[in-house]
Parts: structure tokens; C-alpha cells; sequence
């Protein structure tokens, strides 16, 4: 293994009783990536996230963890990793200085080095004027920023984060991925889950979950990049009826449905575009506008989804 | 043991206990509250209970037996009737319990020993005051008899006491419902009220697993020792008072005797609550919801104490099977320790089997518990998901529901 691997997963599942979860995934993410897992609800993000903090162990496969085993050596990976389950981890009746000193006994952070951290923490988080509310009268986003607080209390050098913003206002969101872009600054190796499109953008490099399997892994732009063609965002009057036409047109990939807005993935740009406009011509539409659109994660998503190789079975048989 | 994880751990249940009102109120109200109903329950003394009177005799006698059963706190003369069945309504409305019938030679006595009967009916639907009344009349009936007796004989010129070995009635307590069956039961009924903060126990840990906080722990460095100790710890603690207080309440409200040394009860019952805490993280460990943690700690912690431990039916006339399984439950162990220390002043070195195995309880179950406990989260796949994937497999196979299970 290379001495830049921070998490090597070879070939891992997990199932429950008989339901596969997490299909023989085999992934690798090197020392200060901001890896993203991105996938829909179900798709086996948090039994992956779950296996990589030690807290679940695989059906089959391995995870090392900076070289310690996942199963063997859980112990060892839990002191080096801070992790943010799904749900609020924390407890609701204690204070936000409560659950921060808390936490740093529970991970060894005392005496001097807690008082020089507790304040760097507050500044990063802006909760010092929260620090006596209970955590449970926190909002959403405050709740996530201190549990993120309690996870790097440690400076831990890999951050696992299991869908921290899901449940947050967008305004928070950013919020939370600038802090998450502030850690990675200082090299802090982080792992985040997300079902947020607009969130993987953000990331290094993603990984693509869909029924417990990868479905790309690559930085945003090279995953995009697998989309054969370009889009064209399509604004019209009667979009509804238009769309099963345009399908039937040769040349168009997919298309999505934004409000009055059509994505059209199309394979060549300029040719499509011209048998677009004769179509529109002969459904007598002329208060359209159709105009060139970036490829985003979400349309490559879709795409990949909807082009994966073979049927892929919810569950195993029995 | 991480002394430092587990006094972190120690402190945070601290707040929670203290910061939750029915937690808190469980482990320190809890335990009196559910003393005084327990007591008062047992202590169902009747008195003032009604009873009716048909007098045939209507002579000084008679009237010396009611006043007699008017005059006695269990009993009070509620009405008077001509006949036995002039009484069925109010025995219906429940206005009597009995009926006691005064025959018409009440006081005289025939030489030929024709003895006369007093009748009692009593109201077979209110057992318990039924039988006190009974055995209230007829102890009055008896004494008045017997007193009658004495006055006759003394009036032939004999001595009274001559009377007494033939007609003596000693009359036997049938089962004992005045204060001192608390005396005897307050010992015992102290270490069922020591289960309440051992039942807040395994519901703290189980509200852990339920609340997701339990996941952030395991996925932390803690140690599952120190983990276990610190959530245990506060609860002992509050056990530990609740000993104080009932001890207390004992001495004061009961005036219950405690004849043995104070010291070796109090380390009884430290081992006590440490063996139930254990027990409770021992069902904490297993389960993991509140609803299951409130069932399964009722099975262990309140059926085997009250019927199996011997606070009131003795362990020795139970199937040599169930003693050897009662060998395992603390509960046991306690009441045997408790009364002998409490009634009998009774030293620890006399019940040294009790003791041991009761010790090895008080250590043995947490190690127990910490032995299974895994930094794991334990994730539970909904039955309904099963159900719903077999009734997909069956679609497929379009077999009709009844024909695939034949």
C-alpha cells in the first residue's frame, strides 16, 4: 500500500440478514482528499461510512484505516478519526461547553491543551456566545457545526461525516462546506457523505453510490466528463408535451425536468440543436428560448444511473 | 479502566439524571413512594366494618355481646333485623358484612350441656374482612361465654377457674395483618425498591441506543469498561441514598427493628444494587429500545424478587429446581441477608453462602455485561422490510398466498 493511502477498501459488502447494502466496493483515498460519497437515500452510504469508522464490520472484504484494520484494530482507527454519525450524536441536555468537554475527556484532550482549543474551536464555528444554551435548543445548522466542533476536538487526521447537511438551510449548508473547505486547507484527510449533487462539486474526488456499488469514482469534472455530448436547457410553453418528442429524436441521450426547464443531454451539439428547432418549428412553438447549459453532477448522476451496465438487482436471492 | 473516561461518562449521566424530572424522580421519590403504597397495601387493616344483629334473646346477655362488638375497632353494629333473611338486602348493597344471630337462650345455660349457637353470616365476596370479622366475633362470643360461664359457677359456690382447661379456645392468628407483617416484609421490601434505579439504568443506556448517541460513543476511543462503570456509577449512587432514606423511613415511620451491624447491611446492600445495576446493564446490553428495556427489566426485576425470593412465600417449600435457579437472581441472596441482619441481628459470617455468591453477583454481572457489550452499532433491519420481500418473491412467482404455503 502506498504511504499516501489514508483509506484503502478492498472489495468490501455488507449485508443485513439477506438485503446487500454494500456490494464488493473497492475504493481508495489518499491522505488530504475531501472525498465525497454521493448517492441517493439507500444506496449504502452509511453502512460504507459506518465500516470505515470501525463501528460495523464487513460481511467480506477489508478496510484499512492509515493501515490498521477496520475489524482488528478497531480501537486504533477510533482515536485517529473524528465522525459525525447521521443523526445528532450528541446529547440534547447538555450545554455546548457540556458536550465539548465531554468529548475532549473521551478523546484524551486535557488541561492546557483543551483551554488553548475550546476558544480556536468557538472562533472556527462562531458558537461562543451559544457556548450554556442546551444543544438541543440549538438550530439545525448550529447543532451540525458542533458536532462537527466535537469531531475535530482531537485534530484528528481523517474526518468521516455521514450526511451533514442533510435537514440544513442552504444558507447554513455553504457555511458548513466552507468549514469543511478550511479543514481540508489544513490537510485534514475528509470523508463526507451526501445525497446533495451540488455538494459533490465541492469534493476532490467523488464516488457515485448506487444499490451498494460504485458507479464512478473521479474528480466532478472527469465524471462529468464521461457524459457523452452536451446539454441544452430548453424553456418553453408546453414543455410537458414536447418532452416524449424530443426522446424520440435521434441523438438525444436523456432529458430532465426542472420546472418549465428542460435538460436535454444530447450527443452532438450541433446537429441535435438544429432537428430541436425544426421540431419546435413543427409543433408551431415559438416562445421558447434554447441555449447552451453546463454539464452538472446531477445530469451526469442521472446519466450513469440510467446507463449502468446491466440490471442491478436491489437484493441478492437467497 | 480509563478512570478519566469513566468519570467523564460518570458526569454526564449525572447531568442527565438531574436534568430529566422522571428520572430523577424515579430514583429518589420512586423508591419512598412505592414503600408507603407497598405498606399500606399489606397493611389492610379492617376496622369499623359493619355488621348486623338479629337478637332473638333480648335479655341483659345479649346486650352485653353487642355492646361488646360495638365497643371492638374491628367491628361496629350497623343495624338490627327480626330474621336472618330480612338481612339479604343490605348484604347485598353491601351495607353489611355480616350478620351475627343471637339465639333465644343466649346466657342460660342447661345442665343437660345443650349449648346455645350464635349464627354468624358473613360476605363471602369481601374475604379479607370477612374472615377478620369472624374471627373477631367469635372471639368476643367466646370471652362473653366464657365470663358467663365463670359468673354461674361462682354463683353455685364453685371456683371459676375450674372452667378454664376444659372451654380455654385459644385462638390462632390465621395470618397476620397488623403491623408487624411490615416488620417482617421491610427488609425485603427495601431491595425491591432498590430496582428503580437500576431499571433508569438500563433505560438510560437503551435511550442511548434509540437517540443515536450510542453511536457517536462506540465511534469514539472511550473504554467499554469505563463506558459501562461511568453510566453505572451516578445510579449507585443514587441507590446508595435511597438506602439512607428507607432505612430511615423505617426506624421513624415503621419502628422496624434493626438488631444486626449497620456496616455489614450497608455492604449488602451496596453489593445489592451494584449486582442489580449489573443485571441492568446486562439487559441494556441485549436490547435496544425503551419499550423492550421496560418489559424485559419487569421479568427479571419484579416478578422473580416477589414471588420467587422468599419476602413472601418461603423459598424452602419451592421445587429444588426454581431454588437453584433463584441461586442466580440478587434478589434472593438480599432478603435472606436483610431480614437476618435487620430482625434476627444476625452477622454476616452466619450467611456467608448468601453473602459470596451475592458478591460474586455484584462483580460478575457488570464483567458480564462489559464482556458482551461491543463498540458496534447494532443495526436492526425492519420485519416489515422481510415481509414485504416475500410477498415481492411470491408476486414473481404469481403463486397465490395460500397455495405457496401449502
Amino acid at each position: 500500500m502506498a504511504n499516501d493511502t489514508m483509506i484503502d477498501i478492498q472489495s468490501v459488502s455488507r449485508s443485513f440478514r439477506q438485503t446487500l447494502a454494500v456490494d464488493s466496493i473497492t475504493l481508495s483515498i489518499r491522505r488530504g482528499e475531501l472525498f465525497g460519497i454521493v448517492g441517493p437515500d439507500g444506496a449504502g452510504k452509511s453502512t460504507l461510512l459506518r465500516m470505515m469508522a470501525a463501528i460495523l464490520n464487513p460481511t467480506g472484504g477489508t478496510i484499512a484505516i492509515a493501515g490498521h484494520d477496520s475489524v482488528k484494530d478497531a480501537e486504533d482507527i477510533k482515536s485517529i478519526m473524528g465522525y459525525m454519525p447521521q443523526g445528532f450524536g450528541l446529547y440534547t441536555d447538555l450545554s455546548v461547553q457540556e458536550n465539548l468537554r465531554f468529548t475532549a475527556d473521551v478523546y484524551g484532550v486535557t488541561g492546557a491543551q483543551l483551554e488553548k482549543r475550546l476558544p480556536v474551536l468557538y472562533e472556527f464555528t462562531d458558537l461562543a456566545s451559544f457556548k450554556d444554551y442546551q444543544a438541543g435548543k440549538l438550530s439545525g445548522g448550529m447543532k451540525k457545526k458542533l458536532a462537527l466542533a466535537c469531531a475535530i476536538i482531537h485534530e484528528p487526521p481523517l474526518l468521516l461525516l455521514d450526511e451533514p447537511t442533510t435537514g440544513v438551510d442552504p444558507v447554513a449548508r455553504r457555511g458548513f462546506w466552507d468549514l469543511l473547505s478550511g479543514l481540508h486547507a489544513q490537510g485534514t484527510t475528509t470523508v463526507v457523505s451526501t445525497p446533495y449533487m451540488d455538494e459533490a462539486e465541492r469534493c476532490n474526488r467523488v464516488a457515485l453510490l448506487y444499490n451498494g456499488r460504485v458507479l464512478a469514482c473521479d474528480s466532478p469534472s472527469a465524471i462529468k466528463a464521461r457524459v457523452p455530448g452536451a446539454v441544452l436547457a430548453l424553456t418553453s410553453s408546453d414543455n410537458r408535451r414536447l418532452a416524449p418528442l424530443l426522446l424520440g429524436l435521434s441523438g438525444v441521450i436523456d432529458i430532465q425536468t426542472y420546472g418549465n426547464l428542460l435538460n436535454i443531454i444530447v450527443t452532438d451539439r450541433d446537429t441535435v440543436r438544429s432537428r430541436i428547432l425544426d421540431l419546435l418549428d413543427s409543433e408551431q412553438i415559438d416562445d421558447y428560448t434554447l441555449e447552451d447549459a453546463p454539464m452538472r453532477m446531477e445530469e451526469a448522476f442521472i446519466y450513469l444511473v440510467n446507463h449502468a451496465e446491466g440490471a442491478l438487482p436491489e437484493e441478492v436471492a437467497s | 479502566m480509563n478512570l478519566r473516561h469513566m468519570f467523564a461518562l460518570a458526569r454526564k449521566e449525572f447531568y442527565h439524571i438531574v436534568r430529566d424530572p422522571g428520572t430523577f424522580l424515579l430514583v429518589t421519590v420512586g423508591p419512598v413512594f412505592l414503600m408507603i403504597v407497598f405498606t399500606y397495601m399489606l397493611t389492610s387493616e379492617v376496622k369499623n366494618a359493619p355488621v348486623g344483629v338479629i337478637d332473638h334473646a333480648h335479655n341483659d346477655a345479649s346486650a352485653e355481646l353487642i355492646d361488646r362488638i360495638e365497643a371492638d375497632p374491628v367491628t361496629r353494629i350497623a343495624a338490627y333485623y327480626e330474621s336472618v333473611d330480612a338481612t339479604d338486602l343490605d348484604f347485598q348493597r353491601g351495607d353489611i358484612v355480616a350478620a351475627v344471630e343471637i339465639p333465644e337462650n343466649y346466657g342460660q345455660f342447661s345442665l343437660l350441656g345443650d349449648v346455645p349457637t350464635v349464627h354468624m353470616i358473613v360476605d363471602g365476596m369481601e374475604p379479607t374482612s370477612a374472615e377478620q370479622v369472624l374471627e373477631t366475633v367469635y372471639t368476643i362470643a367466646d370471652e362473653h361465654t366464657r365470663d358467663l360461664a365463670g359468673d354461674a359457677l361462682s354463683g353455685f359456690g364453685l371456683d371459676s377457674s375450674l372452667l378454664d382447661l376444659p372451654i380455654n379456645v385459644e385462638t390462632e392468628t390465621l395470618f397476620n395483618p397488623d403491623l408487624r407483617s411490615i416488620v417482617d416484609f421491610y427488609p425485603g421490601l427495601m431491595g425491591m425498591m432498590l430496582t428503580l434505579p437500576a431499571l433508569a439504568l438500563a433505560l438510560s443506556l437503551a435511550k442511548e441506543a434509540e437517540n443515536g448517541t450510542l453511536e457517536q460513543l462506540v465511534a469514539s476511543p472511550v473504554d467499554k469498561r469505563a463506558l459501562l462503570a461511568g453510566k453505572m456509577l451516578p445510579y449507585l449512587v443514587f441507590g446508595m441514598i435511597d438506602v439512607v432514606i428507607l432505612f430511615i423511613m423505617g426506624q421513624v415511620a415503621y419502628s422496624v427493628p434493626f438488631r444486626g451491624s449497620l456496616l455489614e447491611y450497608m455492604l449488602v446492600a451496596l453489593l445489592f444494587n451494584m449486582a442489580n445495576l449489573g443485571l441492568a446493564l446486562l439487559i441494556a446490553v441485549f436490547v435496544r429500545s425503551q419499550q423492550v428495556a421496560i418489559i424485559v427489566a419487569f421479568l427479571v426485576f419484579f416478578v422473580p424478587p416477589f414471588f420467587l425470593s422468599g419476602m413472601f412465600f418461603p423459598a424452602d417449600a419451592m421445587p429444588f429446581i426454581v431454588q437453584l435457579e433463584m441461586v442466580e437472581f440478587p434478589s434472593m441472596h438480599y432478603v435472606s441477608l436483610a431480614k437476618a441482619i435487620f430482625l434476627q441481628g444476625t452477622s454476616i459470617r452466619d450467611l456467608l453462602f448468601n453473602f459470596v455468591i451475592l458478591a460474586i453477583l455484584g462483580i460478575e454481572l457488570f464483567e458480564i455485561a462489559a464482556f458482551i457489550f461491543r463498540k458496534k452499532i447494532i443495526v436492526t433491519v425492519p420485519w416489515r422490510k422481510w415481509f414485504n420481500r416475500d410477498e415481492k418473491r411470491q408476486s414473481l412467482t404469481q403463486q397465490p398466498i395460500a397455495q405457496s404455503r401449502g
